[in-house]
């Protein structure tokens, strides 16, 4: 039966990196794109308000 | 602050996010153990998704490349940037996990071997992109340029395949395609199958994702650039 | 047939080209005492190298240094066409862009030929022992079927980043990753010839693959540089 805790502990640590490094890779840059998303629209909808100071762009 | 459309987009990401660690789980759960590599080569699951994705990332950057000659629009070039940026993200990933995967099964964390090499290339290829599109000003040459440039670094990608068979490496051969079929196990075959599915969709929502920023972006220097006109 | 309007285009863009290279001699001299000083640099941090490995390190070093000089013939091309905003002018005046492309490609084969000669002679001369003899014209020839793919790419990547910030540095990190390929099939196939003597099936594969490459970066390079040079 396979499962991760049976797993051959000279084998752990570099399964352990790859996977870690994987998962900060894919969610890292999601996370990233989706608070620049938030600020954006914060910063757009601040912009397209009447009268509002002009907002240098990022 | 965000808009439906952006919860709608969201909700895709997060389903596919769990479909990746549903794939990760039967890499670990379902594929049965290696007979030469044991347990580590479960790296591979992650290593070539990563591989595949990096290398399908240019084709996709030669589509929005010439869709951008086509157009001459800078919503191809955002495309174009987004697939750039994606494509070194994958390309790091894979480079990072081969050097993890190599040092149990090869002794070195590094080596000369041809496909590494060569993906480090596209690594090198995709930096030059964005370096390219932050030395430009923005307008019909960048457009120009950068597709231009998009386009060359594909015509860089049959060599990286080729090139394994034809240096000596310590790179696995190709188990999946090759003359009399693959070599791997079904289970671990279908789950890599699985993998690059799986990776690739979750590749092409974050580029859709990136790519509409960098339009919100351009949007929000064009409201800038009015309100100080006013 | 030779005086329609496209060989008309490409005679009068290659003598103009021509002739703004002479009017500068410092444009085809300093590419090649840099292709010297890159080669004597390499002896002094090489040193004294074993039998076994001078065949390797002599193309080594011979084919990086020539794609090092080289880059500055190609980074220079448009300079000339900079001034008064030639380049712009050209880019509305009737003229055949794939005329003008041939005609910049020939440019750039004449001034890396004039850079090339130089670096594998002296490199020949350097790396020379008595029992070794490197100097061979099938070399020469791989290193002209290098240059030809070379001086494509080189064209189009000098009117890409005209108009872009730090040229100098900009145009070197996106003209190497594309020019491995090139350097790697010339190595390995010289390395072959010299170490056998005799064009083996695998010398015939590398060629066979610069060649692959040849065709694939002149070809994109005369379709995209119409797109890149196009008004509309």
């Amino acid at each position: 039966m396979n499962n991760i805790t049976g797993i051959a502990t000279d084998a752990q640590p570099f399964i352990i990196m790859a996977y870690s490094l994987g998962a900060l890779a894919l969610l890292g840059y999601a996370h990233w794109c989706l608070l620049q998303r938030v600020k954006l629209r914060q910063l757009v909808a601040a912009v397209q308000q009447p009268h509002s100071a002009a907002i240098p762009p990022i | 602050m965000i808009t439906a459309e952006d919860r709608r987009e969201l909700y895709l990401g997060a389903i596919l996010l769990a479909m990746v660690v549903g794939h990760w789980l039967a890499a670990f759960y379902y594929a049965p153990v290696d007979e030469h590599q044991g347990e580590v080569y479960r790296i591979m699951f992650l290593h070539v998704p990563s591989a595949i994705t990096a290398f399908a990332s240019s084709a996709a950057l030669a589509v929005f490349s010439v869709l951008g000659l086509k157009q001459r629009s800078e919503g191809s070039l955002a495309l174009a940037k987004a697939t750039a940026e994606v494509g070194l993200l994958f390309t790091v990933l894979t480079l990072a996990t081969g050097s993890i995967w190599g040092r149990p099964t090869w002794g070195t964390w590094w080596t000369w071997d041809a496909r590494l090499t060569t993906t480090f290339l596209l690594a090198l290829l995709y930096c030059g992109y964005l370096l390219l599109y932050a030395a430009m000003p923005a307008g019909p040459s960048r457009i120009r340029a950068c597709a231009v440039l998009g386009i060359l670094i594909f015509a860089d990608v049959p060599i990286i395949y080729k090139s394994v068979t034809w240096w000596r490496t310590l790179h696995q051969p190709p188990s999946m395609l090759r003359a009399g079929g693959s070599t791997m196990e079904p289970e671990i075959l279908w789950t890599l199958v699985l993998g690059m599915v799986i990776l690739c969709l979750y590749g092409a929502w974050l580029i859709r994702f990136r790519s509409r920023n960098i339009r919100l972006a351009d949007t929000l220097e064009a409201a800038s650039f009015d309100q100080l006109q006013t | 047939m030779m005086n329609s309007p496209f060989w008309r285009h490409y005679r009068t863009l290659v003598s103009q080209g021509i002739q703004a290279e002479l009017a500068d001699l410092e444009r085809l001299v300093s590419p090649v005492l840099f292709a010297l000083t890159t080669l004597l640099l390499f002896a002094f941090a090489i040193g004294d190298v074993e039998p076994a490995l001078r065949v390797h390190i002599y193309l080594a070093e011979t084919f990086l240094t020539a794609l090092f000089a080289l880059q500055i013939n190609f980074s220079r091309l448009f300079e000339p066409d900079r001034q008064d905003r030639v380049f712009d002018l050209m880019r509305t005046y009737p003229v055949d862009h794939t005329a003008w492309f041939l005609a910049k490609y020939t440019l750039v084969l004449a001034m890396g030929s004039a850079t090339l000669g130089p670096t594998l002679a002296f490199a020949a001369f350097v790396n020379q022992s008595p029992s070794q003899p490197l100097f061979s014209w099938v070399v020469v020839g791989v290193a002209a079927m290098a240059l030809a793919g070379l001086a494509a790419l080189g064209v189009l990547l000098s009117a890409m980043t005209l108009k872009a910030n730090a040229r100098q540095i900009l145009y070197p990190l996106l003209y190497f990753p594309l020019a491995t390929p090139v350097l790697l099939a010339a190595v390995q196939s010289s390395q072959l010839y010299l170490s056998s003597g005799q064009i083996t099936a695998d010398v015939r594969a590398w060629l066979g693959l610069l060649l692959g490459f040849d065709v694939i970066y002149i070809t994109l390079g005369a379709l995209l540089f119409t797109e890149l040079v196009d008004e509309s």
